[in-house]
């Protein structure tokens, strides 16, 4: 591979800092894109594109100095490790469960988004698995809609 | 103005000791309490989770509910840093030097006393301040237009940027992240959409409270559960009642005072917070000390200094936020959001058109200061159990809360994916070091950054200058590259140190 990248390429994917900048860079560019396509206006010359470009300009010139940093840097920083299972799993769920609030509503939604998340961290007894999933899950329920007036899904 | 707001403390003292405000106070306090006690949650994550339900109460519960949970959330961050030697939140690092050796030595319970006790003197003082400095302030700022306004969010933008984190490049592309979240939806002066991609959803822009909810919470609770299997329970001193030995305060008396100013002057300074507060009180204390070879051994002096400077603070950071619209602290910053919500914009307009304001939030602060002290006291038996609360139960039903929180403030299933959204975003950003507050802090300025930057370079014919030609404009900008340099120099400092040690390291091995 590294006869076919430039080592300044490879040195990119090496160094935490300059994954970050390189992400923020691109991510100002994209956003410069999108801002050019904001025309101005009769009612004021700076439309609504104009801070978003200075600001995507200024954003993209921090990103490309946080890859020289990462660059210059003798002792690279390593990428972060987003392998966590416990981190992953947790996402997921959460993700699902959010998902499934409209279909579901908020009662069995969050009682199975708590018996499942109690159940992956390790908790077995009863109690955890039904008793406070329901139990918490009610509770809020009453606490959002006949205290403080709010409708739950 | 000063007279005003003079006027308005008997009136808002009645307001205020109204039951169901002094309830909300008392359960913020609590909460605070938990919260704040708990290693890895913090006062701010208990008001990013709380402040959804603060919309639905009317102003004074709202904002004691709120101060309840940031005087005594500051003030528990102790108790694990007495009795674990793991601070709370990182304003307590400095507590657990002197705290810890204490709780060893047997004095656990004089250590919480002293803690609690300094920790209600600080934040009374504090809110008297408030109600001082304040409208003087607020008066100053009257005098504002919109270039001082442009530079006043860059200085407090900044100021959270050069302290959140190791890197200030890190922090300042945090807040243009967090701005450029705020730039989504409905422009403010054209009307025209913007970053839409032709949703509905997303005209009327990112919600506060999701974005608060998602950036603060969400990353905190995936990594204390990244955290959960690693996670081993330290053995809790033990005691039998947090009263300290008074002879400690009338013979710290100076120290007291020193430290309560340090904090007030610190939190009045916008972005920078507690953490530095607790350090530069500790570091002072132990400089003017008669005996410092004490400091480091359960020297009662260093725990008042900490912990006066630790919750003088509260008063301090409120100061900008109420009269210049500009937070003290990352938690401030939550509550400029709060204020909002509440349909208030905080400013020197905010003073004159409601002066009950400070006296208001004078009052819940003294209130919640002294709900903390007789939680502190009486309550100090409970704290061993406060610190077992297992991580597995709470961090979920945290996320519960986000989401019935999130979709409380607008009935809308799209905050709650927003919310979400931002949280997992938030998260790997944390894991490459991009710390939060510069983000929000971002998000909630720049509907105020962006506006008056285009007013002032249309009112000054499109000429930049403006922001340098303008005095006051020209003053704050000024100050902004100061603490720049400031920043810039201690970073290098402590590169410099750091990779010292690394090579001293390399070659002793």
């Amino acid at each position: 591979m590294s006869h076919i990248y430039p080592k300044e390429v490879l040195f990119v994917g090496k160094d935490r800092d300059s994954v970050l900048g390189l992400a923020i860079f691109l991510f100002s560019l994209f956003v410069f894109i999108i801002s050019l396509q904001q025309g101005g206006s009769s009612v004021s010359q700076f439309g609504a594109g104009f801070f978003p470009m200075v600001l995507s300009v200024a954003l993209g010139f921090c990103g490309l100095l946080l890859i020289w940093a990462g660059h210059a840097r003798k002792e690279k920083l390593p990428l972060p490790n987003l392998k966590n299972k416990e981190i992953i799993v947790a996402s997921v769920m959460s993700l699902l469960y959010c998902f499934l609030l409209g279909p579901l509503g908020f009662c069995i939604s969050s009682i199975l988004f708590l018996a499942a998340i109690f159940f992956f961290l390790g908790l077995r007894k009863i109690q955890h698995l039904l008793v406070l999933p329901v139990g918490l899950s009610l509770g809020l329920y009453w606490f959002f809609v006949s205290v403080l007036h709010v409708a739950l899904p | 103005m000063f007279s005003h707001v003079l006027s308005t403390v008997p009136s808002a003292l009645m307001t205020v000791l109204d039951p169901g405000t002094l309830g909300w106070v008392f359960i913020g306090a609590i909460v605070g309490l938990v919260f704040g006690a708990i290693p890895g949650l913090t006062a701010l994550t208990a008001i990013a989770i709380f402040t959804p339900i603060t919309f639905l109460l009317p102003l004074q519960d709202a904002f004691g509910f709120l101060i309840g949970i940031y005087c005594c959330g500051f003030y528990s961050g102790s108790i694990p840093a007495i009795l674990l030697k793991t601070p709370g939140a990182p304003g307590n690092a400095a507590t657990a030097l002197e705290g810890y050796p204490m709780a060893c030595q047997g004095r656990a319970g004089e250590a919480l006393g002293l803690s609690i006790f300094s920790s209600y003197i600080g934040g009374t003082l504090s809110a008297i301040a408030l109600l001082i400095i304040a409208p003087l302030l607020g008066t100053f700022a009257l005098k504002f237009g919109a270039p001082e306004y442009f530079s006043l969010g860059i200085l407090g933008l900044l100021c959270v940027a050069g302290i959140s984190g190791k890197s200030i490049l890190k922090g300042i592309i945090g807040t243009g992240l967090g701005i450029m979240i705020s730039l989504i939806g409905m422009d403010p002066i054209n009307g025209t959409p913007r970053f839409t991609f032709d949703t509905v959803n997303l005209m009327g822009g990112i919600a506060l409270i999701p974005a608060l909810v998602g950036l603060f919470a969400i990353p905190e609770v995936l990594i204390q559960i990244g955290k959960i299997k690693q996670q081993a329970q330290g053995e809790v001193s033990k005691f039998s009642s947090a009263l300290p030995k008074f002879r400690a305060f009338i013979d710290a008396k100076w120290t007291l005072l020193r430290s309560t100013l340090i904090g007030l002057f610190i939190g009045i300074l916008p972005g920078i917070g507690p953490t530095i507060a607790s350090w530069v009180s500790y570091t002072e204390a132990k400089r003017a000390a008669k005996k410092p070879e004490e400091y480091g051994n359960g020297s009662a002096e260093g725990l008042i200094a900490c912990e006066s400077a630790n919750n003088s603070v509260t008063g301090g950071a409120l100061i900008p936020l109420l009269s210049l619209g500009i937070p003290g602290d990352s938690v401030t910053a939550v509550m400029l959001g709060a204020l909002m919500i509440q349909g208030l914009t905080p400013g020197p307009m905010l003073i004159v058109e409601h002066f009950d304001i400070i006296s208001i939030m004078l009052w819940l602060l003294v209130i919640s200061n002294l709900f903390m002290l007789m939680i502190g006291v009486l309550g100090a038996k409970t704290f061993p159990y406060i610190l077992k609360v297992p991580m597995k139960i709470l961090m979920p039903v945290i996320v519960v809360l986000c989401v019935a929180g999130s979709f409380a403030s607008n009935n809308s299933l799209f905050d709650v994916e927003v919310m979400i959204i931002l949280g997992l975003l938030g998260y790997i950003l944390s894991q490459f070091e991009l710390a939060m507050p510069p983000i929000v802090l971002g998000f909630i300025l720049g509907p105020i950054i962006e506006p008056n930057f285009r007013r002032a370079l249309v009112g000054s014919h499109s000429n930049p200058a403006v922001f340098f030609t303008e005095p006051i404009s020209a003053g704050i900008l000024a100050l902004a590259g100061l603490m720049l340099l400031f920043i810039i120099k201690n970073n290098l400092k402590e590169d410099n140190v750091g990779r010292k040690k690394n090579e001293e390291d390399s070659a002793e091995a």
